[in-house]
């Protein structure tokens, strides 16, 4: 038997980069969840799967625009008319979505709930309980049918299983009380980053989400394809991901002029582009603040050198000054007094007291990155940036 | 370096007079030169100047003393002893010692540490000029003095642009209350995207909407529509019922009209056509008949009019046959006849005048009597004549002019002249000589240079260094892997002692904790127990052997200390094991000390073999054996650089010697070949130029000889042109002769017959016209005869003799041939045209019978007679067949109107007159209508925002487009966020670097600024001014600018930044004289006196000298100044 598992595919979530304004990107990059999709259903048909299962937060919200649901719907008649059935089940995101406000969105779609947990599919037997509201703090792992004798019995469960590091936690559920479970594939969803377990026979798979939407999601872009026979459970990755967020280090050690620093950017990008899929790079450039240069110039370079590799856009550079032994150098020597100044209690206060004018002025959705708990990192990259763009103007006549 | 004594020797209004400045060694080295006004301070402090650095071309003390006398010397205390040098004007070796040798610059230049003269002036040697431009320089951290007193805060200054700059970008980003940051504009597109963002997305209760609206619109429009169509429904029945009512008026109007028209059955469709045809014909057939009768009778009349001309006729065809008639040649008899008429009078006259020209022509040339065909010559024979008498004619000027050019160069050859033996010999010498391209004193001043160079660079390098250099110096790469190889063992060395260290402090530590262990817990052994046991047995045995009571407490005792240390075995288990491990883990460490100290000891000895593998190269470069490796690089320049420039002197030494010997080969070569010309040697470089004048002189005497060469061979070319002329002509005169042998002008000179050429052309052209002139006139005649016999019939014809011209006869035949053929002709046609009239007459009588016929047909059967005028007859049968019709139709469409619609409602309709109604129930429909309309543009726009909303992506892009502007912004505003806390990081840290890094040469200026004002000024600081820094002196606190300075204060800020800079140049490189000339002289005493303090101070690690005409001065030099030493200029 083989079926489809993905899972968190956030319908028309969009991407946040700065590099989706950049025009050639923008247009390849359209509706690319939807893009992502389609390219799920082509994968599904071509493999030949006996089902697709949707392991929660298909939708990025509980009312999902009705052209979104129009996108699945279509999408899901494609699978129809190949005869592949899909099985649901709701995450955090969707808890709260009819699915049927407006009829059956497929024939070829079952939705999982507490009062219908289980679809029979051939010699596979589909066990999941979806999300009914948007918070769930306990295990739904006791809610779950007992394995069926002489099938194959697989799970979708939307999860943030042990607790997972910028996750909250959603239907808490222990590896080990899973495996324990007698299931013989776990369907998960929900973490995005992609993490396969494997014990007592049993495979439970987080298959992260399909497509990136920012620099923090760098671990996904797949699905998983899932072969169960007497041989055992086997899974393996069908990408699908459009664009793949990636973050590149640079190192500029060593170098002394603008033409060192084109190369090694170049080398950098390279190392990271081929292949079909779009990357949005995120430079972290370390060095010397001489190595480094000026930063608007060094970003200026890293986005003409992304210009000469195919596919391949600048999201941002980040800056990763290294010190240097104290010299002589006025830049240096104020730097270090930089450093020290800004490690007093009384520089904190004065820094918190100028950003909360500035925080309370920003959009809501980003106040977040002048949030307190950061205030540590923005007094770094402050104070290391200036030394370098002090560096940087003195070395220049 | 000091000055000892300068001599001005002269210079300027001084001759032989030295100013002697001591021997130095006191407490202080200062001197005060005192002199009046007009003393000549400045000139000795400009002839300082001058003995260091040469005497400009352009000399203000050269008013007495010209320039190029000038001279000044001076004795200078050297490291290397007293030294003493003379300046002159000249423009080389200006530099001597006393004996008059030269110096070489460079020494001075060493002397003076490469101080140039602004340099030196700026530094060391000031009046007041120098000390306030010098003094601004500084102050705003230009020059060397400038830049080094700015040394510490150089680079701030730049730095408060960046700070403005990144400030205004954290304001370009966000400032309260802007309006054009980018925040602010960021937020007002995210409002205009949220705006779009909610139209775009079609979210599930937006697109419930749209669909009801749909559905009520749709509704709506069938609700209107079903109005709408009853209201058309009543009109139409209504309006059926107007229509019915009228059709059944005028039916009734028909039938009444109907009674009063004739009976008979209704017409043909086609009577009135057939009727109109019928009239027509009839009409126009009588008319046509008429006109037939009027042709017959018009015919008749010009029959009788005419009769026709038979004799005319047969003259016509007699003329048809003359001019048919031909000559053999093609040509009309009757043209050629006709010509003969005309022409042949003429053409016998001009015949027989070219006949009279041509006889008078050929007597002319060839005597009188003469027949012209005779003396005519065919066009061949007169061309070849007249070419072969102009060949004759140009021969004959050709050898003529042959003769006068021979006789002209015969006349221009001169004297012949002979070269010398050894002429050539003298040439070459001379090129040689030219061609050594050696400039032996060019080269020998270039020898001058790298001698010194090689000097220069072996100062400092051991007496041995060629020797070491000879033998061969180490290669860099040789250096390097020495210094590398004993650096590398040094730091094995380092690190395996640092690792013994390690391993000692551990060994240490570990028997510590060990002893510790040991001590704090009554720790028994294994061994122990087996020794205490060993001993209560030992005793056990003794006692069962004594049995006493010693024996008996000795065994307790050993029973009781075993006992006891098996206890303590027992309990200290625990600690045992610990101290085992203890031990086990002391003996590891102990292992790794040994393993370490072998390794150190390794480390030490590895490093024997690099050693002296240094020490070797140490050697070789002429250094301490245990000098280390890292300054073998420098003597190795060092040594490379003083043997490349020995080299390359020793090279050019070569180079001028032998360019020398050259020069002097070939000078000899030279004297050598002019005394073979002329034997009378000249001496010296008089020789050379002697030789010169007589290699030229030679040379003017070769090309003469070369010309007279080139004259004797123009002269033999010429006699050979002469007789190919000679030869030449006499060829051309036979072949004339051949030509006209045997004609009648043979005997005639060649000049005549060359005259003659043109009149025999014009006798040939004569001769042929008047022969073809005598053929026309003959044809003529043969012409007129053939035509008198062929026209003898047709002359008889007419009545006309033979002496009737031929144009005359032809048309007086023509005329009668003509008149009687038009008569013949006009005879027929009317007889034509009467036979034609007369048939046409007939037709046109059966028309008219035929079309009256035809009426009878139409009218048959009807109550009227078709008469006269059948047409009229005809419509009034037309107009019953009308009504008849009328009627017929209206019944039709009265029954049609009735068609589809209800015949009782129609009925009732019809049965109601009220004239109103129908244009109510019109209103009633154009009110529906307009309902309609209006409810079906509601649903067109419901349906098109229901599909529009269908159609779209939803909110995806505009949501795309939002985060991906919200994504600027967070990036944006962390990087102003971090902008703006670096701003705040830096400004602060800019102060306090500010106060961190006053440079010494700042402190060292603040300090004598402030001891020179008593204090009134304690600090001097650079500031940023500009893009670049100025230096303040703070007075109670407050920046003033040197600029906003008093005079005084000005001047005593320049000086002790001249103090400074001197103290520091002085640490660095040496002493070296600083001279001042009145710069005192605005201070007041109090500070004066400061100032010379200072000096004072400069003359304990230098030599000071000042120049001054302040008696004062010199008198309050004494008081602060130990040793001052006075020299007084008068």
């Amino acid at each position: 038997m083989k079926f489809l598992h993905v899972a968190d595919l956030h319908l028309d979530s969009p991407l946040r980069t700065q590099a989706a304004r950049d025009s050639a990107m923008g247009d390849s990059l359209r509706g690319a969840s939807r893009q992502v999709l389609t390219r799920l259903v082509d994968a599904a048909v071509a493999e030949d799967v006996d089902a697709v299962l949707f392991a929660g937060d298909t939708f990025d919200r509980d009312v999902a625009d009705v052209a979104s649901r129009a996108a699945l719907a279509t999408e899901l008649s494609r699978l129809a008319r190949a005869g592949i059935p899909a099985v649901l089940i709701q995450g955090n995101h969707d808890a709260l979505l009819d699915l049927d406000r407006y009829g059956p969105v497929s024939e070829a779609l079952t939705v999982l709930t507490p009062d219908a947990p289980t679809f029979r599919l051939g010699e596979a037997s589909f066990h999941g309980i979806g999300f009914t509201t948007p918070h769930i703090a306990e295990s739904l792992l006791p809610r779950y049918s007992r394995p069926e004798p002489g099938r194959w019995n697989i799970g979708l469960m939307h999860t943030s299983l042990d607790g997972a590091a910028g996750h909250d936690l959603y239907a808490p559920c222990a590896l080990a009380d899973l495996v324990g479970h007698g299931y013989d594939y776990w369907a998960l969803g929900h973490i995005h980053k992609r993490s396969v377990h494997e014990a007592d026979g049993t495979l439970v798979v987080m298959p992260g989400i399909p497509q990136g939407r920012s620099i923090r999601e760098t671990e996904g872009g797949s699905a998983t394809l899932v072969e169960i026979d007497l041989q055992g459970v086997r899974a393996r990755e069908i990408p699908l991901e459009l664009l793949r967020f990636a973050r590149v280090p640079v190192d500029f050690s060593g170098v002394v002029d603008q033409a060192g620093r084109d190369a090694r950017l170049r080398a950098a990008l390279e190392a990271v582009a081929g292949g079909d899929v779009m990357i949005a790079a995120r430079l972290e450039a370390a060095g010397t603040p001489v190595e480094l240069g000026d930063p608007q110039m060094l970003e200026a370079q890293a986005r003409e050198a992304a210009e000469a590799v195919s596919r391949l856009f600048v999201d941002r550079v980040r800056l990763r000054p290294t010190t240097r032994p104290l010299d002589a150098d006025a830049a240096e020597d104020l730097a270090t007094l930089m450093r020290d100044d800004a490690a007093t209690p009384g520089f904190r206060d004065e820094v918190l007291a100028q950003i909360a004018e500035l925080r309370a002025a920003l959009p809501v959705e980003i106040r977040d990155v002048l949030a307190d708990e950061r205030l540590d990192d923005l007094i770094e990259a402050g104070v290391e940036t200036m030394a370098l763009r002090l560096g940087m103007g003195r070395s220049e006549p | 370096m000091r000055l000892r004594q300068l001599d001005l020797i002269r210079y300027g209004r001084f001759t032989d007079r030295r100013l002697d400045f001591g021997p130095g060694g006191g407490e202080t080295d200062v001197t005060i030169v005192y002199g009046a006004n007009e003393a000549g301070k400045s000139t000795a402090f400009s002839a300082w100047l001058d003995l260091l650095f040469g005497l400009p071309l352009q000399h203000p003390y050269d008013f007495i003393h010209a320039r190029k006398d000038l001279m000044v010397g001076a004795t200078l205390d050297t490291d290397d002893g007293p030294l003493t040098l003379c300046r002159t004007g000249q423009r080389q070796g200006s530099l001597t010692d006393e004996n008059g040798r030269a110096v070489d610059e460079r020494r001075l230049s060493l002397l003076l540490h490469g101080l140039d003269r602004d340099g030196y002036r700026t530094r060391f040697s000031l009046d007041d000029e120098v000390l306030r431009q010098g003094g601004e320089e500084i102050a705003r951290a230009k020059g060397d003095l400038g830049q080094l007193l700015h040394a510490g805060t150089s680079g701030l200054s730049g730095f408060a642009d960046l700070l403005k700059q990144a400030e205004g970008e954290v304001e370009a980003f966000h400032k309260p209350r802007g309006r054009t940051t980018t925040l602010a504009e960021g937020r007002n597109r995210l409002r205009e995207m949220d705006e779009a963002l909610s139209k775009a997305r079609l979210d599930p209760r937006k697109f419930d909407a749209l669909r009801q609206a749909l559905e009520r619109a749709e509704r709506a429009c069938r609700d209107v529509t079903r109005v709408r169509d009853d209201a058309k429904r009543h009109l139409a029945v209504r309006e059926a019922a107007d229509r019915r009512r009228d059709l059944a008026r005028r039916i009734d109007e028909a039938e009444t009209a109907l009674p009063r028209c004739p009976d008979g059955p209704t017409l043909p469709h086609d009577a009135l056509t057939r009727v109109s045809v019928g009239v027509d014909a009839a009409a126009r057939a009588e008319e046509a008949k008429a006109e037939a009768g009027t042709d017959i009778e018009r015919a008749e009349g010009l029959l009788s009019e005419m009769s026709p001309d038979p004799e005319g006729i047969a003259i016509g065809h007699m003329l048809a046959e003359l001019e048919a008639a031909e000559f053999d040649d093609g040509e009309s008899l009757v043209a050629r006849a006709s010509l003969a008429d005309a022409d042949l009078g003429r053409r016998r006259d001009e015949r027989d005048k070219t006949r009279t020209e041509a006889r008078q022509l050929a007597a002319t040339l060839a005597g009188a009597g003469a027949d012209p065909a005779e003396v005519v010559l065919p066009r061949d024979l007169r061309t070849g004549i007249r070419q072969a008498a102009q060949d004759v004619r140009q021969t004959a000027r050709d050898l003529d002019q042959a003769q006068t050019a021979l006789e002209d160069a015969r006349g221009g050859l001169g004297e012949p002249e002979d070269m010398p033996e050894g002429a050539e010999a003298l040439a070459d010498a001379l090129d040689a000589l030219d061609d050594l391209r050696d400039d032996p004193e060019e080269m020998a001043r270039d020898l001058k240079d790298r001698e010194a160079e090689a000097s220069r660079r072996a100062a400092g390098l051991p007496p041995a260094w060629r020797e070491l250099a000879d033998a061969g110096l180490p290669t860099a790469a040789e250096l390097r892997e020495a210094e590398r190889a004993l650096k590398a063992v040094d730091d094995k060395i380092a690190e395996a002692q640092d690792r013994l260290h390690e391993a000692e402090e551990k060994l240490a530590a570990s028997e510590a904790v060990l002893d510790g262990e040991r001590s704090a817990a009554a720790v028994v052994t294994d061994d122990e127990i087996a020794d205490t046991r060993d001993a209560r047995e030992r005793l056990w045995s003794s006692h069962r052997a004594t049995l006493d009571g010693h024996s008996a407490e000795a065994f307790e005792a050993a029973m009781r200390h075993d006992d006891d240390a098996r206890n303590r075995h027992v309990a200290s288990a625990e600690s045992r094991v610990r101290l085992a491990r203890m031990g086990a883990e002391r003996m590891v460490i102990a292992a790794e000390l040994d393993r370490r100290r072998a390794a150190a000891k390794s480390a030490h000895d590895a490093r024997k073999s690099p050693a002296e593998a240094a020490s070797r190269l140490a050697a070789r470069l002429g250094l301490e054996a245990t000098t280390p490796p890292a300054v073998f690089g420098e003597r190795l320049d060092a040594m490379q650089a003083a043997l490349e420039a020995t080299l390359s002197a020793e090279r050019v030494m070569g180079d001028l010697r032998a360019a020398q010997e050259r020069r002097a080969k070939a000078e000899g070569r030279v004297r050598r070949a002019a005394t073979e010309i002329n034997g009378d040697p000249p001496a010296g470089q008089d020789a050379v130029a002697a030789a010169r004048r007589l290699h030229k002189e030679l040379e003017a005497r070769r090309a003469r000889i070369a010309s007279r060469h080139e004259s004797e061979k123009l002269v033999r070319g010429l006699e050979t042109q002469k007789k190919a002329k000679e030869k030449a002509k006499t060829d051309a005169l036979a072949a004339y002769r051949r030509l006209v042998s045997g004609l009648w002008c043979a005997e005639l000179p060649v000049e005549t017959v060359l005259g003659f050429s043109d009149d025999l052309a014009d006798l040939s052209e004569m001769h042929g016209k008047a022969r073809d002139l005598d053929r026309r006139v003959s044809r003529l005649e043969a012409a007129r005869r053939a035509f008198d016999q062929r026209a003898a019939k047709l002359r008889d014809t007419l009545g006309l003799g033979e002496e009737i011209a031929v144009d005359d006869t032809l048309r007086l035949a023509r005329g009668r041939a003509r008149t009687a053929a038009e008569v013949a002709g006009r005879i027929e046609k009317a007889h034509n045209a009467q036979e034609e009239a007369k048939r046409m007459r007939n037709r046109q009588a059966r028309a008219v019978q035929k079309s009256a016929e035809e009426i009878g047909t139409v009218f048959r059967g009807q109550g009227v007679d078709p008469g006269d005028d059948p047409l009229s007859a005809l419509q009034v049968l037309l107009e019953r067949d009308r009504l008849r019709a009328e009627r017929a139709a209206l019944e039709a469409e009265r029954a049609k109107v009735a068609e589809g619609l209800d015949a009782k409602a129609l009925a009732q309709e019809e049965a109601d007159t009220d004239p109103i109604r129908t244009e109510t129930l019109r209103e009633a429909v154009k009110e529906a209508e307009a309902d309609r309309e209006k409810a079906i543009g509601h649903r067109g726009e419901a349906r098109q925002a229901f599909n529009a909303a269908l159609a779209t992506d939803g909110g995806v892009d505009q949501g795309q487009a939002r985060a991906a502007l919200l994504e600027e912004l967070r990036e944006a505003a962390r990087h102003a966020v971090e902008t703006r806390i670096g701003l705040l990081a830096a400004s602060g840290a800019l102060s306090r670097l500010r106060e961190d890094r006053r440079g010494p040469m700042i402190a060292a200026a603040e300090r004598a600024f402030a001891r020179m004002t008593d204090g009134e000024w304690p600090r001097l600081e650079a500031q940023p001014a500009g893009a670049g820094e100025r230096l303040v002196g703070l007075k109670n606190g407050h920046p003033v600018a040197a600029d906003a300075m008093s005079t005084g204060t000005r001047g005593q800020l320049y000086l002790a930044l001249r103090v400074a800079g001197h103290a520091d140049f002085i640490t660095r490189y040496g002493a070296l004289p600083f001279l001042t000339d009145d710069i005192l002289e605005t201070f007041d005493d109090t500070r004066a006196a400061a100032a010379l303090s200072l000096t004072a101070e400069m003359g304990r690690t230098g030599q000071a000298i000042m120049f001054t005409h302040h008696r004062h001065l010199v008198d309050l030099g004494r008081e602060v100044i130990p040793d001052l030493h006075v020299v007084a200029l008068d």
